[in-house]
Protein backbone atom coordinates (compact mmCIF):
# COMPACT_ATOMS: atom_id res chain seq x y z
CA UNK A 1 0.00 0.00 0.00
CA UNK A 2 1.40 3.37 -0.95
CA UNK A 3 1.79 5.97 1.73
CA UNK A 4 0.72 9.23 0.17
CA UNK A 5 2.56 12.48 0.63
CA UNK A 6 0.80 15.70 -0.23
CA UNK A 7 2.89 17.60 -2.72
CA UNK A 8 2.11 20.96 -4.27
CA UNK A 9 1.81 21.36 -7.99
CA UNK A 10 4.96 23.28 -8.69
CA UNK A 11 7.43 23.13 -5.88
CA UNK A 12 6.89 21.56 -2.54
CA UNK A 13 8.98 20.27 0.29
CA UNK A 14 8.47 16.67 1.33
CA UNK A 15 9.38 15.91 4.90
CA UNK A 16 12.26 13.48 4.93
CA UNK A 17 12.01 11.24 7.92
CA UNK A 18 12.82 7.58 8.05
CA UNK A 19 10.15 7.27 10.73
CA UNK A 20 7.66 7.80 7.92
CA UNK A 21 8.20 4.26 6.74
CA UNK A 22 6.19 1.49 8.27
CA UNK A 23 6.98 -2.19 8.30
CA UNK A 24 4.95 -4.34 5.92
CA UNK A 25 3.47 -7.31 7.77
CA UNK A 26 1.40 -8.93 4.98
CA UNK A 27 3.76 -11.45 3.36
CA UNK A 28 2.05 -11.01 0.00
CA UNK A 29 2.41 -7.24 0.05
CA UNK A 30 5.99 -7.65 1.22
CA UNK A 31 6.71 -9.99 -1.70
CA UNK A 32 5.02 -7.51 -4.04
CA UNK A 33 7.70 -4.97 -3.13
CA UNK A 34 9.89 -6.76 -5.70
CA UNK A 35 7.32 -5.73 -8.32
CA UNK A 36 6.15 -2.44 -6.82
CA UNK A 37 8.41 -0.01 -8.64
CA UNK A 38 7.15 -1.05 -12.08
CA UNK A 39 3.67 -2.48 -11.44
CA UNK A 40 0.51 -1.42 -9.64
CA UNK A 41 -2.40 -3.53 -8.46
CA UNK A 42 -4.62 -0.52 -7.92
CA UNK A 43 -7.54 -0.42 -10.36
CA UNK A 44 -7.34 3.37 -10.51
CA UNK A 45 -3.61 3.64 -11.14
CA UNK A 46 -2.60 7.18 -11.99
CA UNK A 47 1.16 6.82 -12.38
CA UNK A 48 2.83 5.99 -15.67
CA UNK A 49 4.80 2.87 -14.79
CA UNK A 50 7.28 0.79 -16.75
CA UNK A 51 5.19 -2.39 -16.38
CA UNK A 52 1.51 -3.15 -16.96
CA UNK A 53 -1.11 -2.93 -14.21
CA UNK A 54 -1.44 -6.30 -12.46
CA UNK A 55 -4.95 -5.86 -11.10
CA UNK A 56 -6.79 -9.00 -12.18
CA UNK A 57 -3.73 -10.43 -13.92
CA UNK A 58 -4.45 -14.03 -12.88
CA UNK A 59 -6.07 -15.86 -15.83
CA UNK A 60 -5.88 -12.67 -17.92
CA UNK A 61 -4.72 -13.03 -21.55
CA UNK A 62 -1.01 -12.30 -21.80
CA UNK A 63 0.04 -8.95 -23.28
CA UNK A 64 -3.57 -7.86 -23.36
CA UNK A 65 -3.85 -4.97 -20.88
CA UNK A 66 -5.37 -2.04 -22.73
CA UNK A 67 -3.18 1.03 -22.97
CA UNK A 68 0.13 -0.71 -22.26
CA UNK A 69 2.84 -0.94 -24.90
CA UNK A 70 4.11 -4.51 -24.70
CA UNK A 71 7.32 -5.65 -26.33
CA UNK A 72 7.04 -7.60 -29.55
CA UNK A 73 8.61 -10.52 -27.71
CA UNK A 74 5.85 -10.57 -25.08
CA UNK A 75 3.10 -10.19 -27.67
CA UNK A 76 4.51 -13.08 -29.64
CA UNK A 77 4.95 -15.28 -26.57
CA UNK A 78 1.49 -14.50 -25.23
CA UNK A 79 -0.56 -15.23 -28.32
CA UNK A 80 -3.44 -17.47 -27.21
CA UNK A 81 -2.16 -17.85 -23.62
CA UNK A 82 -3.36 -16.59 -20.26
CA UNK A 83 -1.37 -15.80 -17.11
CA UNK A 84 -1.92 -18.88 -14.99
CA UNK A 85 -0.41 -18.82 -11.48
CA UNK A 86 2.07 -21.46 -12.61
CA UNK A 87 3.17 -19.41 -15.61
CA UNK A 88 3.58 -16.26 -13.51
CA UNK A 89 5.60 -18.22 -10.98
CA UNK A 90 7.94 -19.43 -13.72
CA UNK A 91 8.17 -16.04 -15.44
CA UNK A 92 9.26 -14.05 -12.39
CA UNK A 93 12.08 -16.52 -11.76
CA UNK A 94 13.55 -16.07 -15.23
CA UNK A 95 11.80 -13.48 -17.40
CA UNK A 96 14.36 -13.42 -20.18
CA UNK A 97 14.71 -17.19 -20.17
CA UNK A 98 10.98 -17.61 -20.75
CA UNK A 99 10.49 -14.60 -23.01
CA UNK A 100 13.76 -13.62 -24.71
CA UNK A 101 13.55 -9.95 -25.60
CA UNK A 102 11.19 -8.93 -22.82
CA UNK A 103 12.01 -5.60 -21.21
CA UNK A 104 11.47 -7.00 -17.73
CA UNK A 105 14.53 -7.47 -15.58
CA UNK A 106 14.79 -10.46 -13.28
CA UNK A 107 13.80 -9.25 -9.83
CA UNK A 108 15.91 -10.48 -6.90
CA UNK A 109 12.78 -11.98 -5.40
CA UNK A 110 10.46 -13.60 -4.44
CA UNK A 111 13.25 -15.92 -3.39
CA UNK A 112 11.48 -19.14 -2.46
CA UNK A 113 8.22 -21.05 -3.05
CA UNK A 114 6.59 -19.60 0.07
CA UNK A 115 7.26 -16.03 -1.06
CA UNK A 116 6.04 -16.80 -4.58
CA UNK A 117 2.85 -18.34 -3.19
CA UNK A 118 2.29 -15.27 -1.02
CA UNK A 119 2.76 -13.03 -4.05
CA UNK A 120 0.29 -15.03 -6.13
CA UNK A 121 -2.27 -14.88 -3.30
CA UNK A 122 -1.74 -11.12 -3.17
CA UNK A 123 -2.32 -10.81 -6.92
CA UNK A 124 -5.52 -12.88 -6.69
CA UNK A 125 -7.15 -10.54 -4.17
CA UNK A 126 -10.03 -8.54 -5.62
CA UNK A 127 -9.59 -4.77 -5.41
CA UNK B 1 50.92 10.32 -25.74
CA UNK B 2 47.87 9.52 -23.64
CA UNK B 3 45.69 9.76 -26.73
CA UNK B 4 47.88 7.21 -28.44
CA UNK B 5 47.66 4.94 -25.43
CA UNK B 6 43.88 5.13 -25.45
CA UNK B 7 43.76 4.31 -29.13
CA UNK B 8 45.98 1.32 -28.54
CA UNK B 9 43.79 0.25 -25.66
CA UNK B 10 40.64 0.37 -27.75
CA UNK B 11 42.29 -1.14 -30.79
CA UNK B 12 40.73 1.44 -33.05
CA UNK B 13 41.94 4.33 -35.13
CA UNK B 14 41.99 7.60 -33.23
CA UNK B 15 40.18 10.07 -35.43
CA UNK B 16 40.04 13.73 -34.57
CA UNK B 17 36.36 14.40 -35.12
CA UNK B 18 35.63 17.88 -36.38
CA UNK B 19 32.11 17.72 -34.99
CA UNK B 20 29.46 15.19 -34.21
CA UNK B 21 28.33 14.50 -37.75
CA UNK B 22 30.45 11.37 -38.01
CA UNK B 23 29.86 8.15 -36.17
CA UNK B 24 32.74 7.84 -33.71
CA UNK B 25 34.84 4.66 -33.63
CA UNK B 26 33.79 1.96 -31.20
CA UNK B 27 34.98 -1.35 -29.82
CA UNK B 28 32.71 -3.95 -28.23
CA UNK B 29 33.84 -6.24 -25.42
CA UNK B 30 31.75 -9.41 -24.98
CA UNK B 31 31.04 -10.44 -21.41
CA UNK B 32 30.20 -13.85 -19.94
CA UNK B 33 26.61 -14.82 -20.72
CA UNK B 34 23.86 -14.77 -18.09
CA UNK B 35 25.59 -12.18 -15.94
CA UNK B 36 23.14 -9.45 -17.00
CA UNK B 37 25.24 -6.33 -17.03
CA UNK B 38 23.33 -3.29 -15.79
CA UNK B 39 25.63 -0.32 -15.16
CA UNK B 40 29.28 0.60 -15.74
CA UNK B 41 31.81 3.00 -14.24
CA UNK B 42 35.43 3.90 -14.91
CA UNK B 43 37.79 2.20 -12.47
CA UNK B 44 41.37 3.11 -11.52
CA UNK B 45 44.11 1.97 -13.88
CA UNK B 46 42.01 2.18 -17.03
CA UNK B 47 39.74 -0.68 -15.93
CA UNK B 48 35.95 -0.68 -16.18
CA UNK B 49 33.66 -1.74 -13.35
CA UNK B 50 30.30 -3.25 -14.23
CA UNK B 51 27.45 -4.71 -12.26
CA UNK B 52 26.69 -8.39 -12.96
CA UNK B 53 23.15 -8.27 -11.68
CA UNK B 54 22.20 -11.92 -12.11
CA UNK B 55 25.44 -13.16 -10.54
CA UNK B 56 25.55 -10.77 -7.59
CA UNK B 57 29.04 -9.62 -8.50
CA UNK B 58 31.04 -6.60 -9.51
CA UNK B 59 32.74 -7.23 -12.83
CA UNK B 60 36.12 -5.70 -13.64
CA UNK B 61 36.92 -5.48 -17.35
CA UNK B 62 40.44 -4.84 -18.54
CA UNK B 63 39.99 -3.21 -21.97
CA UNK B 64 43.61 -3.98 -22.85
CA UNK B 65 42.98 -7.73 -22.79
CA UNK B 66 39.19 -8.08 -22.75
CA UNK B 67 39.51 -10.25 -19.64
CA UNK B 68 37.16 -9.97 -16.67
CA UNK B 69 37.57 -10.52 -12.95
CA UNK B 70 34.73 -10.67 -10.46
CA UNK B 71 34.19 -9.51 -6.91
CA UNK B 72 31.53 -11.29 -4.84
CA UNK B 73 29.34 -8.72 -3.12
CA UNK B 74 27.40 -10.87 -0.66
CA UNK B 75 24.54 -13.35 -0.27
CA UNK B 76 21.42 -12.51 -2.32
CA UNK B 77 23.31 -9.71 -4.06
CA UNK B 78 21.72 -8.18 -7.16
CA UNK B 79 23.74 -5.06 -8.00
CA UNK B 80 22.25 -2.31 -10.15
CA UNK B 81 24.32 0.90 -10.19
CA UNK B 82 28.04 1.55 -9.73
CA UNK B 83 30.19 4.67 -9.51
CA UNK B 84 33.78 5.47 -8.60
CA UNK B 85 34.27 7.86 -5.69
CA UNK B 86 37.06 10.40 -5.65
CA UNK B 87 39.14 8.15 -3.40
CA UNK B 88 39.03 5.36 -6.00
CA UNK B 89 36.45 3.04 -4.43
CA UNK B 90 33.48 1.46 -6.17
CA UNK B 91 30.06 2.17 -4.68
CA UNK B 92 27.28 -0.17 -5.69
CA UNK B 93 23.52 0.03 -5.20
CA UNK B 94 22.63 -3.58 -4.39
CA UNK B 95 18.90 -4.23 -4.53
CA UNK B 96 19.24 -7.87 -3.55
CA UNK B 97 20.96 -7.02 -0.28
CA UNK B 98 18.98 -3.77 0.14
CA UNK B 99 22.37 -2.24 0.80
CA UNK B 100 25.01 0.07 -0.53
CA UNK B 101 28.22 -1.88 -1.06
CA UNK B 102 31.71 -0.44 -1.39
CA UNK B 103 34.75 -2.13 -2.87
CA UNK B 104 38.26 -0.83 -2.31
CA UNK B 105 40.53 -2.06 -5.12
CA UNK B 106 43.64 -1.29 -3.04
CA UNK B 107 42.70 -3.67 -0.23
CA UNK B 108 40.03 -5.71 -2.10
CA UNK B 109 37.80 -5.15 0.93
CA UNK B 110 34.03 -5.29 0.42
CA UNK B 111 31.88 -3.35 2.91
CA UNK B 112 28.09 -3.70 3.09
CA UNK B 113 26.00 -0.79 4.35
CA UNK B 114 22.50 -2.13 4.97
CA UNK B 115 19.53 0.19 4.68
CA UNK B 116 17.42 0.68 7.80
CA UNK B 117 14.87 -2.08 8.41
CA UNK B 118 12.01 0.42 8.27
CA UNK B 119 12.53 0.65 4.52
CA UNK B 120 10.58 -2.61 4.35
CA UNK B 121 13.39 -4.94 3.36
CA UNK B 122 13.40 -4.12 -0.33
CA UNK B 123 13.61 -0.64 -1.85
CA UNK B 124 14.74 -1.66 -5.35
CA UNK B 125 17.96 0.31 -5.05
CA UNK B 126 18.80 2.09 -8.26
CA UNK B 127 21.72 4.50 -8.64
CA UNK B 128 24.41 6.09 -6.44
CA UNK B 129 26.18 9.45 -6.63
CA UNK B 130 28.92 11.10 -4.54
CA UNK B 131 28.17 14.55 -3.16
CA UNK B 132 30.59 17.41 -2.57
CA UNK B 133 31.44 16.13 0.92
CA UNK B 134 32.28 12.64 -0.27
CA UNK B 135 29.07 11.08 1.03
CA UNK B 136 27.16 8.61 -1.14
CA UNK B 137 23.55 9.35 -2.04
CA UNK B 138 21.24 6.84 -3.64
CA UNK B 139 17.75 6.21 -4.98
CA UNK B 140 15.42 3.26 -4.43
CA UNK B 141 12.82 2.83 -7.14
CA UNK B 142 10.11 1.86 -4.66
CA UNK B 143 10.15 5.51 -3.64
CA UNK B 144 13.23 6.12 -1.52
CA UNK B 145 16.31 8.27 -1.48
CA UNK B 146 19.08 8.20 1.06
CA UNK B 147 22.66 8.72 2.09
CA UNK B 148 25.66 6.81 3.37
CA UNK B 149 27.77 8.98 5.67
CA UNK B 150 31.18 7.64 4.68
CA UNK B 151 32.85 8.79 7.91
CA UNK B 152 30.42 7.09 10.29
CA UNK B 153 28.93 4.42 8.03
CA UNK B 154 25.43 5.54 9.02
CA UNK B 155 22.78 4.96 6.36
CA UNK B 156 19.79 7.30 6.27
CA UNK B 157 16.74 6.76 4.07
CA UNK B 158 13.79 8.99 3.34
CA UNK B 159 10.53 8.42 1.49
CA UNK B 160 10.65 10.35 -1.76
CA UNK B 161 7.82 12.71 -2.70
CA UNK B 162 4.79 11.14 -4.40
CA UNK B 163 5.88 7.55 -3.75
CA UNK B 164 7.50 5.13 -6.17
CA UNK B 165 9.75 6.07 -9.06
CA UNK B 166 13.02 7.48 -7.63
CA UNK B 167 15.53 6.59 -10.32
CA UNK B 168 18.53 8.46 -11.79
CA UNK B 169 20.62 10.66 -9.48
CA UNK B 170 23.47 13.07 -10.10
CA UNK B 171 25.74 15.62 -8.44
CA UNK B 172 26.19 19.12 -9.79
CA UNK B 173 29.61 20.85 -9.74
CA UNK B 174 28.63 22.70 -6.55
CA UNK B 175 28.38 19.33 -4.78
CA UNK B 176 24.59 19.20 -4.54
CA UNK B 177 22.38 16.23 -5.37
CA UNK B 178 19.41 15.92 -7.71
CA UNK B 179 17.31 12.92 -8.72
CA UNK B 180 14.39 12.16 -11.00
CA UNK B 181 11.24 10.11 -10.54
CA UNK B 182 10.36 7.82 -13.43
CA UNK B 183 6.87 6.93 -12.26
CA UNK B 184 5.93 10.43 -11.15
CA UNK B 185 7.93 12.46 -13.67
CA UNK B 186 9.61 15.12 -11.58
CA UNK B 187 13.05 16.49 -10.86
CA UNK B 188 13.96 16.52 -7.17
CA UNK B 189 16.47 18.84 -5.54
CA UNK B 190 17.83 17.28 -2.36
CA UNK B 191 18.57 19.30 0.76
CA UNK B 192 21.73 17.48 1.84
CA UNK B 193 21.38 18.66 5.45
CA UNK B 194 17.88 17.28 6.00
CA UNK B 195 17.11 14.86 3.18
CA UNK B 196 14.10 16.98 2.23
CA UNK B 197 13.30 17.21 -1.46
CA UNK B 198 12.09 20.17 -3.48
CA UNK B 199 9.92 18.89 -6.31
CA UNK B 200 10.38 20.64 -9.64
CA UNK B 201 7.70 19.74 -12.15
CA UNK B 202 8.66 19.58 -15.85
CA UNK B 203 6.46 21.66 -18.14
CA UNK B 204 4.97 18.54 -19.76
CA UNK B 205 3.52 15.92 -17.39
CA UNK B 206 4.11 12.16 -17.50
CA UNK B 207 7.20 12.23 -19.67
CA UNK B 208 8.79 9.59 -17.44
CA UNK B 209 12.12 11.25 -16.70
CA UNK B 210 14.30 8.22 -16.07
CA UNK B 211 17.88 9.34 -15.56
CA UNK B 212 19.57 12.70 -14.99
CA UNK B 213 23.08 14.04 -15.43
CA UNK B 214 24.74 17.39 -14.76
CA UNK B 215 26.88 19.28 -17.24
CA UNK B 216 29.91 21.35 -16.27
CA UNK B 217 27.76 24.40 -15.55
CA UNK B 218 25.30 22.60 -13.29
CA UNK B 219 22.52 22.38 -15.86
CA UNK B 220 20.57 19.14 -15.69
CA UNK B 221 19.86 16.82 -18.60
CA UNK B 222 17.21 14.10 -18.43
CA UNK B 223 16.12 11.15 -20.57
CA UNK B 224 12.36 10.86 -21.12
CA UNK B 225 11.24 7.24 -21.24
CA UNK B 226 7.63 8.04 -22.15
CA UNK B 227 8.05 11.43 -23.83
CA UNK B 228 10.98 10.32 -25.95
CA UNK B 229 12.80 13.65 -25.80
CA UNK B 230 15.81 15.06 -23.97
CA UNK B 231 14.79 17.36 -21.12
CA UNK B 232 17.09 20.20 -20.07
CA UNK B 233 16.62 22.25 -16.90
CA UNK B 234 18.75 25.19 -15.86
CA UNK B 235 18.64 25.76 -12.07
CA UNK B 236 20.14 29.22 -12.51
CA UNK B 237 17.27 30.45 -14.68
CA UNK B 238 14.50 27.96 -13.88
CA UNK B 239 13.97 27.40 -17.59
CA UNK B 240 13.14 24.08 -19.24
CA UNK B 241 13.89 22.96 -22.77
CA UNK B 242 12.89 19.77 -24.62
CA UNK B 243 14.94 18.42 -27.52
CA UNK B 244 13.47 15.78 -29.84
CA UNK B 245 15.67 13.26 -31.60
CA UNK B 246 16.35 13.86 -35.29
CA UNK B 247 13.20 13.41 -37.35
CA UNK B 248 10.92 13.58 -34.32
CA UNK B 249 10.90 9.80 -34.33
CA UNK B 250 9.19 7.66 -31.67
CA UNK B 251 11.64 7.15 -28.85
CA UNK B 252 12.03 5.63 -25.43
CA UNK B 253 15.09 7.24 -23.88
CA UNK B 254 16.56 5.24 -21.02
CA UNK B 255 20.05 6.47 -20.11
CA UNK B 256 21.62 9.94 -20.18
CA UNK B 257 25.21 11.04 -19.60
CA UNK B 258 27.03 14.32 -20.21
CA UNK B 259 30.67 13.87 -21.22
CA UNK B 260 33.66 16.09 -20.50
CA UNK B 261 32.86 18.24 -23.57
CA UNK B 262 29.28 18.79 -22.34
CA UNK B 263 27.99 16.56 -25.12
CA UNK B 264 24.77 14.83 -24.04
CA UNK B 265 24.45 11.07 -24.66
CA UNK B 266 21.10 9.25 -24.56
CA UNK B 267 20.19 5.64 -25.34
CA UNK B 268 17.03 5.07 -27.35
CA UNK B 269 15.47 1.64 -27.00
CA UNK B 270 13.01 2.23 -29.83
CA UNK B 271 15.66 2.21 -32.56
CA UNK B 272 18.56 0.52 -30.73
CA UNK B 273 20.84 3.56 -31.04
CA UNK B 274 22.71 5.84 -28.68
CA UNK B 275 22.61 9.50 -29.65
CA UNK B 276 25.16 12.22 -28.88
CA UNK B 277 23.74 15.75 -28.82
CA UNK B 278 26.02 18.78 -28.87
CA UNK B 279 24.12 21.75 -27.37
CA UNK B 280 26.64 24.17 -28.83
CA UNK B 281 25.89 23.21 -32.42
CA UNK B 282 22.49 21.57 -31.81
CA UNK B 283 23.69 18.61 -33.85
CA UNK B 284 23.34 14.87 -33.35
CA UNK B 285 25.42 11.83 -34.13
CA UNK B 286 24.54 8.24 -33.26
CA UNK B 287 26.08 4.88 -32.42
CA UNK B 288 24.10 1.71 -33.21
CA UNK B 289 23.90 -1.17 -30.77
CA UNK B 290 26.48 -3.85 -31.51
CA UNK B 291 23.55 -6.25 -32.11
CA UNK B 292 19.76 -5.99 -32.01
CA UNK B 293 18.13 -5.09 -28.69
CA UNK B 294 21.25 -3.74 -26.99
CA UNK B 295 19.04 -2.40 -24.16
CA UNK B 296 21.50 0.16 -22.81
CA UNK B 297 20.32 1.12 -19.34
CA UNK B 298 23.07 3.50 -18.26
CA UNK B 299 26.01 5.43 -19.71
CA UNK B 300 29.23 6.66 -18.13
CA UNK B 301 32.72 7.45 -19.31
CA UNK B 302 36.03 9.20 -18.95
CA UNK B 303 37.72 11.93 -20.93
CA UNK B 304 37.99 10.53 -24.43
CA UNK B 305 35.73 7.51 -24.06
CA UNK B 306 32.09 6.74 -23.38
CA UNK B 307 31.01 3.36 -22.01
CA UNK B 308 27.77 1.75 -23.22
CA UNK B 309 26.69 -1.32 -21.23
CA UNK B 310 24.55 -3.48 -23.51
CA UNK B 311 22.36 -5.44 -21.11
CA UNK B 312 20.59 -7.21 -23.99
CA UNK B 313 23.82 -8.34 -25.62
CA UNK B 314 26.06 -9.12 -22.62
CA UNK B 315 28.64 -6.62 -23.81
CA UNK B 316 30.26 -3.26 -23.19
CA UNK B 317 30.78 -0.98 -26.17
CA UNK B 318 33.41 1.70 -25.72
CA UNK B 319 33.05 4.80 -27.88
CA UNK B 320 36.22 6.71 -28.63
CA UNK B 321 35.07 10.32 -28.58
CA UNK B 322 38.44 11.61 -29.71
CA UNK B 323 38.46 14.47 -27.23
CA UNK B 324 41.58 15.76 -25.56
CA UNK B 325 42.77 13.58 -22.71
Amino acid sequence: MRLPIAVGALAAIAAGASAFAQGISDPGERAFQYCFSCHSVEPNQTEVLSGPNLNGVIERPIAFKAGFQYSDAMKSFGAGKVWTPELIGQFIQDPKGMVPGTAMEKPPGPRNPAERAALLDYLKKPR
Amino acid sequence: MRRILLAATLGVALIALPGLAQTPPTKTFPLPNQTFIHDVAPAPGGLIWWTAQSDGKLGILDPKTGANKFVTLGPDSAPHGVIQSKDGKAWVTDGGQNAIVSYDPKTEKVTVYKLPEETGGYTNLNTPTEDGDGNIWFTGQNGWHGKVDVKTGKVSAWKSPKGRGSYGITTTPDGNVWFVSLANSYLGQVDRATGNVKVIEPPVPNTGVRRVWSDSKGDLWMSEWNGGQISHYSPSTGKWERIPLPGNQRANLYAVYVDNRDVVWVSNWADNKTYAYDPKTKSFSSVPGSKANAAIRQILGINGAVYLPESGNAAITVVNTGSQL
